[in-house]
């Protein structure tokens, strides 16, 4: 799975970082410190969007050489999971913390780095050239994690 | 500065590619396709999210070797500027202009702070993993400067879309013409990011692109009049090519220009078409040009709306039938545009001598179809070129060709730095005078651009990201 000698590691001690970096913003901005709601405000777009970090985290952590286009097919595929499977099942609670956004983030950040390392090379015929190679990974991705969306939309509780 | 314009055109690549994904989701989803709910929905989510996916996508194509982790910082950056300018001003709404300058920010940052290097934070993965953090804290100080200054450039933008729209069918008139005057510098996407994802709003909703999709009957003014001219006018400039060829020659040149036509047609990548005469014939290409103008804006005038996710072709106008109004006149229309183009091309082929493809002088070898080309955007055509122009590699898998350009490159000792740029291989070399331009047009490449005493320019063709990795192996 770490195709660069520990690069998935370092990468979570990154966002890890970054986590702490936001939580110290927030915190700091909190009326009990030194009331910024400012601070409060830009640790909290650090913080509520944890696990669409994790996602692309994860994804370009697997990716071969952490390539970017893994990170963007994560970020989609993990939208996907959430629309999609809210709009099958109207009761789960897709919230900044919940459960679900938690998993959806964590499924798609994996997906995306092995859709990556499965079809970066991929060709396709000329006249659908443009999508070959790494633009077909957003593609694969955003269709697999339909397919995931359809099984939680229906099986998450 | 075109080089820095041509680098972030070429960084909008990445996030347009995955357009056609939300296209397809939302119209096979919609009750009046395949009536999917949840993949309207998943559809439209990816619209709603168009602007992190832009913040990702540039800072990643403007990082050195596209690193992840500038897609990462990018997403953060954006974050952090909406939420922060959102704090300080709540009338502020960046939108995918705010998510545009973050992934330039971003990009440019990371490039440069990735640099630092500092042993004992290895184990975040050294200087990138700071400029991530970087760029956060960053981000939160620059929020503050966009909550205020952000007013006056929405102020500036919406008076911008106010003028447009005042134009009418005339702005769509040159919106079409520098569109395509764009093409040889692949600067048309800097233009089509305004119109398609900034300009105008409805229900909140901004870009004609946008607009179109989520049921706005006045949208779609500035895409219309592309369905024409790439149906109809560019495939009936290819075939005037094809027969305008030297008989011997006719076969080969109708395998590409063909199968150029039929992609057009099918999908509205025109590409292929237009660098297989722009160079050759720039009067022809400003006739194009102006064609193009001329369309956007009868269609236009005439009321005519309709939209793409991917580019004019038959796949997006059947997609689409339903979103469209008056959407059928444009296939009447487009079969007027395909005479004029028909005649003009031929009859100036033929009464010029312009040497398009298949018209070469004798005795000189099938060069390719545009020569230098200048667009990353160019995408089809260079693999056709290969089919016709290089049987003899055919053959040969992707590592022994990426072999011989390393060898035609003056080895592995001469190759400081490597990137493949979607249709080019970036280069930084010691020794510019090893370069066997013999040897890797040989090898497949249809141009070599000597940029100074060190960097150079080798136009591969789409190949050109696997032609790298393989290349690495023998470095």
């Amino acid at each position: 799975m770490q195709t660069q000698n520990g690069s998935l590691m370092k990468i979570v001690f990154l966002m890890a970082v970054v986590f702490f970096v936001g939580a110290i913003l927030y915190w700091a901005g909190l009326p009990g410190a030194l009331h910024i709601p400012f601070l409060v405000s830009v640790g909290y777009a650090v913080l509520s969007n944890y696990a669409a970090i994790l996602s692309i985290g994860i994804a370009i952590g697997i990716a071969k050489e952490n390539q970017g286009a893994a990170g963007l097919a994560a970020f989609l595929g993990y939208e996907v999971i959430i629309q999609g499977a809210t709009a099958i099942s109207k009761t789960i609670d897709a919230s900044d913390k919940s459960a679900f956004v938690l998993v959806a983030g964590l499924i798609s950040g994996v997906l995306a780095g092995f859709m990556y390392n499965r079809f970066y090379k991929t060709k396709l015929p000329t006249w659908l050239g443009f999508f070959g190679g790494r633009r077909f990974v957003p593609l694969v991705t955003a269709f697999a994690s339909l397919f995931i969306a359809l099984i939680l939309g229906h099986t998450w509780h | 500065m075109l080089g820095q314009l041509q680098r972030i055109g070429k960084a909008l690549m990445l996030p347009i590619a995955v357009l056609p994904v939300a296209g397809l989701l939302l119209r096979l989803g919609q009750p009046d396709t395949l009536n999917i709910p949840f993949m309207a929905a998943a559809g439209s989510a990816v619209f709603n999210f168009l602007p992190l996916l832009f913040a990702i996508g540039i800072a990643v194509g403007l990082a050195k070797e596209n690193h992840g982790l500038a897609g990462l910082a990018g997403f953060v950056s954006f974050e952090v500027l909406s939420y922060g300018s959102t704090a300080i001003n709540s009338a502020n709404n960046l939108g995918y202009l705010g998510a545009i300058v973050a992934g330039l920010l971003t990009g440019w940052l990371f490039n440069r702070l990735s640099q630092v290097k500092l042993k004992s934070l290895e184990f975040l993965g050294g200087g990138r993993g700071i400029a991530v953090i970087l760029i956060t804290l960053l981000s939160v100080v620059i929020s503050i400067v966009f909550g205020y200054i952000w007013p006056f450039v929405q102020d500036a933008f919406n008076a911008l879309g106010h003028w447009l729209g005042a134009t009418g069918a005339i702005g769509a008139g040159f919106y079409g013409l520098f569109n395509r005057l764009l093409i040889p510098f692949g600067l048309h996407h800097v233009i089509n990011t305004y119109i398609w994802f900034v300009y105008g709003s409805y229900h909140g909703v901004t870009g004609d692109l946008n607009r179109f999709f989520a049921g706005d009957p006045t949208a779609g003014g500035y895409m219309a009049g592309f369905f024409p001219i790439m149906m109809f006018g560019l495939p009936s400039a290819a075939l005037a090519m094809i027969l305008a060829a030297r008989p011997e020659r006719r076969k080969a040149v109708a395998g590409v220009l063909g199968s150029a036509a039929f992609t057009a047609f099918l999908t509205g990548v025109t590409e292929p078409i237009e660098f297989a005469f722009m160079f050759l014939a720039p009067l022809l290409f400003l006739f194009h040009a102006i064609l193009t103008g001329i369309s956007m804006f009868v269609v236009y005038a005439l009321g005519i709306r309709d939209g793409f996710t991917f580019s004019a072709g038959l796949i997006d106008y059947i997609l689409n039938r339903n979103h469209a109004t008056h959407g059928w006149w444009l296939i009447p229309i487009g079969l007027v545009v395909g005479v004029i183009y028909f005649l003009v091309f031929y009859f100036s082929i033929k009464i010029f001598d312009i040497k398009t493809p298949g018209r070469e002088n004798e005795g000189v070898e099938f060069a390719g179809m545009g020569g230098f080309i200048l667009d990353e955007y160019q995408v089809a055509s260079d693999e056709p070129v290969q089919a016709v122009g290089r049987l003899a590699t055919q053959d040969n898998s992707m590592s022994q060709q990426a072999r011989g350009y390393v060898m035609a490159l003056g080895g592995a000792g001469n190759i400081a730095e490597i990137e493949a740029c979607t249709t080019r291989l970036r280069l930084n070399l010691k020794d510019m005078s090893q370069i066997d331009e013999a040897q890797l047009k040989k090898l497949g490449a249809s141009g070599v651009m000597k940029l100074n005493q060190h960097s150079a320019q080798v136009v591969v063709g789409t190949i050109a990201d696997m032609l790298v990795d393989e290349m690495k192996q023998f470095m």
